[in-house]
């Protein structure tokens, strides 16, 4: 399984003008908001990262058919599936620290910032991107990666103008106050739980002609 | 190493029916037929790529589903696509491929590189078919598979490279263990190094032979086209009249020796002539 990791970093690695791109997007950000960070902003930094990395892998399957070589490969389909929720957690990880690296940056260079990656946010933004994946995996799985790639730019807008749209911090407070908290990690894990079982049933049955 | 039983895909327009055939250790088998006939699609039922819909496929004596992975890692496929991440380079790809396997032979592969005349610097999609063929075969060959599954390999190859290939399979198999397993529709590839023939048309077995079997089994008959009563032509499998006389196929040339006499010349077929005239009739 860790080495199906491996293969998406060396794939991610490879294409140097999407990684440029996905790692120059907070800086961006940053720049577009005058330094002004508030909360939403570092937390959309982290979301999209972690979505764009992820968003990697797909664009390389779906631009040839290296899903007859994979599956090829001794290794079994629900493995395969596995690495890609895996790879979720993993790409969150990297969005976290490279965001956390930009703000240091941005504070190293004198910029002064409003808010900073806390608990709180990395409560918030996981179950986002988890059930973000939670829907985008079975599609890339079942029906197709540029399908599965389009859904996930679209969701990644939507969920991102809401954010901007409501007030990030009472949000927060509402959905993680003390009563719902553990119903909000339960629903979460339940959602993981069942699109990576659709999604290894997706992709036993799928036929690569 | 191999046994294939009673195999059927149904698809929207197309089916594969009762498939069945055998592959002992130390042997290459050709597997042929003309385009559509449903070789790809028997080679992908054996790599689980496809679902069958009934029959039984066993690679080493095991399920090909239940024992997926433990197949996989014995056998070494080249397909007639390359099914690469076009913008990686060699070097990057064998880097995703060979932690795969735990025989993996670098040295070996190193080997083939060199041999092959490819740099591991290239990025893929910058190589031509036959490189890229090349590329394939240097992995299945570099992780001491025991079987070797081939589709279409030699097709968009030269032929000093076709004569090569065959020279590294024929050697490959000399140590009676391992398998080879290739399809193609070029059939004077296999007539230098196959042990046994599997011919499929349209979906269904025609023969599956060892290759002294196919050759004493069919026979080409000439002659002139005045000795071709009703009687005779029902005698041929496949029959091809031309202004000077006849050629055909045959499974009895016993039968119409015995009737035909000196007006009829006998010649053993090419793979390619059993071919033709079994799928034009």
């Amino acid at each position: 399984m860790l080495n199906l990791i491996r293969k998406d970093l060396i794939m991610a690695l490879s294409n140097r003008f999407y990684i440029i791109s996905t790692l120059l997007f907070p800086l961006l950000l940053m720049f577009l908001v005058d330094f002004k960070l508030n909360e939403q902003i570092i937390a959309i930094m982290i979301y999209a990262m972690s979505s764009f990395l992820l968003n990697l892998s797909f664009y390389y399957e779906e631009k040839s058919k290296p899903q007859i070589l994979i599956q090829s490969l001794p290794i079994r389909k629900r493995e395969i599936v596995f690495s890609k929720y895996l790879m979720v957690f993993f790409c969150y990880l990297i969005g976290i620290i490279y965001v956390g690296l930009a703000l240091w940056l941005a504070k190293f260079l004198g910029y002064s910032l409003h808010a900073n990656i806390n608990i709180p946010m990395i409560k918030i933004t996981l179950p986002i991107v988890l059930i973000h994946q939670s829907i985008i995996l079975p599609l890339s799985f079942g029906i197709s990666d540029r399908l599965a790639n389009a859904i996930s730019t679209g969701l990644l807008v939507f969920v991102n103008n809401t954010y901007l749209t409501y007030n990030f911090e009472r949000t927060s407070r509402r959905l993680l106050n003390n009563s719902n908290r553990f119903s909000v990690a339960l629903i979460v894990i339940l959602i993981l739980v069942i699109s990576n079982i659709v999604s290894i049933v997706l992709y036993e049955n799928k036929e690569l002609t | 190493m191999l046994e294939v039983n009673n195999l059927t895909k149904k698809f929207e327009k197309f089916t594969l029916e009762n498939i069945s055939f055998k592959l002992e250790p130390g042997y290459i088998m050709g597997f042929i037929g003309p385009n559509g006939a449903g070789k790809t699609t028997t080679i992908k039922l054996i790599m689980n790529l496809l679902k069958k819909d009934s029959g039984e496929i066993k690679v080493f004596g095991m399920d090909h589903v239940k024992d997926e992975k433990e197949i996989k890692k014995r056998i070494g496929f080249v397909y007639e696509e390359a099914y690469y991440y076009e913008t990686l380079t060699l070097k990057q790809m064998k880097d995703i491929i060979a932690p795969f396997y735990r025989e993996w032979d670098d040295k070996q592969f190193k080997k083939y590189i060199v041999d092959f005349g490819l740099d591991m610097d290239t990025r893929i999609k910058k190589l031509s078919k036959g490189m890229k063929t090349k590329f394939s075969l240097a992995l299945a060959l570099s992780h001491k598979a025991d079987l070797i599954i081939m589709d279409e390999p030699t097709s968009g190859l030269d032929p000093v490279f076709r004569r090569e290939i065959l020279d590294i399979l024929y050697n490959i198999i000399q140590d009676e263990k391992r398998s080879i397993l290739f399809s193609t529709h070029i059939t004077t590839d296999l007539e230098k190094i196959a042990d046994y023939i599997t011919f499929i048309n349209k979906g269904k077995i025609v023969f599956s032979k060892s290759i002294d079997e196919v050759f004493d089994s069919y026979k080409v008959v000439k002659g002139g086209k005045d000795v071709l009563d009703w009687k005779i032509r029902k005698e041929f499998i496949g029959l091809r009249i031309t202004n000077v006389g006849f050629e055909g196929l045959t499974e009895d040339s016993e039968k119409l020796k015995r009737i035909l006499g000196d007006q009829i010349i006998i010649e053993r077929p090419s793979l390619e002539d059993i071919m033709f005239y079994t799928i034009r009739g």
